[in-house]
């Protein structure tokens, strides 16, 4: 069968610097996989890469999903095909409403994928199951998008919108980072709850706790640039338990 | 020069056949009031690009079509708006419609007068005579005294005291004169002490013609005494075709306790120019100046603003928002000036723009002129483009290129429209916005 996706040798820069070095990654519908490492191993830019993020530069490589090539598409059109993006930092947009936001990216994919828009009725149900579903307050609707909203509020936000959206392969990036105890229980509970044989999640993360609730079938540890060590949860909780450091001491090693 | 003397000429010549049609009612107030602006206007003459608030504004653009007066026209049907409840009248090509005004406007408690009627109250001609005379950028001058020399229809309100007008009166201006022609709207809101009223503006095609493709020239003058605690809401909104051009020419005069509020939402126009002066002759004041605009293609759009701090406690609030696109250019020259009287005044401008085409340009100048030395001021202005990152998250959710830029733009206009409180002009205007970015 295809893999969902299918990352060989990556190489990509920022600016002319290098970031990923040689990145491979193979992900398949029904997965979870776990990407940890140090600051600065390329986690966040493999996260936008895969997105569609201009500022980054593809030297070379391959990125396929469903066995064609990613890189082809614009941003908006991998969206459309099932790819989601949890942003690390989702960006405040004053003056645009987040009911009205939320609406149109719904329609938008209803419409690509040949379904009818939701009228207004059925839309505001439709959202606010799914807000109830991950404990999110109403009044966030009437405001504007992600605009004053507090760290967890923002992740709320994006966790909501991939509930919506139904993506096939979702990329937190970092959700976890700023949360208390019970956001992260609600983000993990997002994700759990979309969780099927049809979708996949890579999930970003510097730490092991959210690996807690959203349980990961692959741990894979980012470095430098290139995947260095690949393994099932228990790898996480080593990484908890003992840092980066003997990574960066294998990785040096070996290089 | 040359040019100013032909133009001068050729409005001698208009102004002649004006005085001939005349006919008997030569020698009236209203025929000396013209006249004598007349001979203001020749004395003051048109600006040029030499003159500092002239700069980004092609003066010729304006005046040198050979215009003629603006014919009458009484058949004119505007398009309605929606859900809004208002009182209407219709200025068709710088005239009144009196026999369509809205009869319950008449009887509103409102005092509604000829602006002819008006110069023969002693009262009101006072009053409008100091508004006139009010300190203003005497470059300006020349375009408010064409105004009053070629006036033929202008209209005052009187607001009895303590009277509050329920709702709005809606002015829709329709310029539809087949040649080249110019109009001259002029009205004089008189709030009285603890009165309150709402003035909706607006520029409208008629309906019942087919549009000109001559260039026309809308030179509207609107002058507002507001009068103590008396509060006075104006909003303007134009998407006139890029054929006509406006200079719209903003006075008001607030007495202690009292409000102005005015909105301007410039979406067309081939020339568009606002001079707008507050003075703010007694303590405890609040005015609000704010504006919307888009200029694209060949347009210009020019926003001058000038409000006086004579007296303590006052506070104002400027805030200019706008896109330029294609080849179209924007100019921002603010000023606030708080004099030594004027402590514990409180006092902020703002200008931002988005500039979207290499070609476009955006000029901005806040200023502050503060000799007071314990009051609280701010102004700024940034010109920029559109968010990077903002259009990135949007599109990461599938939104199409073009989609999620419409939505930033809207979104970027949106903190001046969204503080309009009638709500069914501001849904008529965000959908007009929307056809236009």
């Amino acid at each position: 069968m295809t893999p969902l996706l299918k990352i060989t040798d990556l190489h990509v820069s920022i600016n002319g610097e290098p970031i990923l070095k040689g990145l491979n990654l193979t992900v398949s519908k029904g997965e979870v996989h776990a990407i940890m490492g140090p600051n600065g191993s390329g986690k966040s830019t493999l996260a936008n890469v895969l997105a569609g993020r201009e500022e980054y530069t593809v030297d070379s490589g391959s990125i396929l999903y469903n066995g064609e090539d990613l890189l082809e598409l614009d941003v908006n059109e991998r969206a459309l095909a099932g790819i989601f993006l949890a942003f690390q930092y989702p960006v405040e947009i004053p003056g645009v409403s987040n009911s009205n936001f939320l609406k149109s990216i719904i329609n938008t994919r209803r419409v690509h994928q040949g379904l009818p828009e939701l009228n207004a009725l059925e839309m505001l149900k439709f959202i606010q199951g799914k807000m109830a579903s991950i404990e999110m307050d109403k009044n966030l609707l009437k405001r504007s998008l992600n605009d004053g909203f507090s760290g967890g509020e923002k992740k709320r936000n994006e966790i909501l919108q991939m509930s919506l959206l139904e993506p096939t392969l979702s990329i937190l990036d970092e959700t976890d980072s700023g949360l208390d105890i019970d956001a992260l229980r609600i983000v993990a509970d997002g994700v759990n709850l979309l969780k099927s044989e049809d979708r996949a999640f890579i999930v970003v993360t510097h730490y092991q706790r959210l690996l807690n609730h959203i349980v990961p079938d692959f741990v894979h540890v980012l470095s430098n640039g290139k995947i260095v060590s690949t393994g099932d949860k228990h790898l996480a909780e080593k990484l908890e338990a003992e840092g980066y450091d003997w990574i960066k001491e294998t990785d040096t090693m070996t290089a | 020069m040359a040019d100013q003397e032909k133009i001068l000429t050729h409005l001698s010549v208009v102004f002649d056949a004006l005085e001939t049609s005349l006919n008997g009612k030569a020698g009236s107030a209203l025929h000396e009031f013209q006249k004598t602006s007349f001979d203001s206007l020749k004395q003051f003459q048109f600006p040029n690009r030499k003159h500092e608030d002239w700069k980004y504004t092609i003066v010729q653009n304006l005046i040198s079509p050979e215009y003629k007066l603006a014919g009458l026209n009484q058949s004119v049907q505007v398009p309605i708006i929606p859900h809004l409840d208002t009182y209407r009248l219709i200025i068709s090509n710088g005239r009144v419609l009196w026999d369509q005004i809205d009869p319950a406007l008449q009887q509103s408690g409102i005092r509604l007068i000829s602006f002819k009627e008006m110069l023969e109250d002693e009262i009101l001609e006072g009053v409008f005579t100091k508004l006139v005379g009010q300190d203003a950028p005497s470059s300006n001058k020349a375009f408010e005294f064409l105004n009053f020399a070629f006036q033929s229809g202008g209209f005052a309100i009187d607001v009895p005291k303590n009277f509050k007008l329920e709702k709005p009166v809606e002015i829709v201006i329709v310029h539809d004169d087949k040649e080249t022609s110019f109009s001259h709207p002029l009205y004089f809101v008189h709030a009285q002490s603890g009165s309150s009223i709402s003035i909706v503006e607006r520029f409208e095609t008629n309906i019942n013609k087919t549009p000109t493709s001559q260039s026309g020239l809308i030179n509207a003058s609107a002058y507002f005494h507001v009068d103590r605690n008396a509060d006075v809401k104006h909003c303007r909104w134009q998407n006139l075709p890029d054929i006509q051009s406006l200079v719209y020419k903003l006075s008001a005069s607030q007495h202690r306790d009292s409000r102005f509020e005015s909105y301007a939402f410039d979406f067309g126009g081939l020339t568009v120019r606002n001079n707008i002066d507050v003075e703010l002759e007694d303590s405890n004041t609040y005015s609000s100046l704010q504006a919307a605009y888009i200029s694209r293609n060949k347009q210009s759009v020019d926003h001058q603003t000038r409000i006086n701090h004579k007296t303590p406690h006052c506070e104002s609030h400027e805030l200019y928002k706008g896109i330029i696109d294609d080849q179209a250019s924007g100019a921002f020259n603010g000023k606030v000036y708080v004099h030594q009287d004027a402590q514990k005044t409180n006092a902020f401008q703002q200008n931002d723009s988005l500039v979207l085409s290499a070609n476009a340009r955006m000029n901005s100048k806040p200023q502050l002129e503060i000799y007071a030395d314990d009051v609280k001021c701010s102004h700024g202005a940034t010109i920029g483009q559109m968010d990077e990152k903002s259009l990135f998250y949007l599109m990461s959710r599938g939104l199409k290129k073009e989609a999620a830029e419409h939505m930033l733009k809207s979104a970027f206009l949106s903190e001046v429209l969204d503080t309009l409180s009638i709500e069914p002009l501001r849904d008529h205007i965000r959908s007009k916005m929307s056809l236009e970015i």
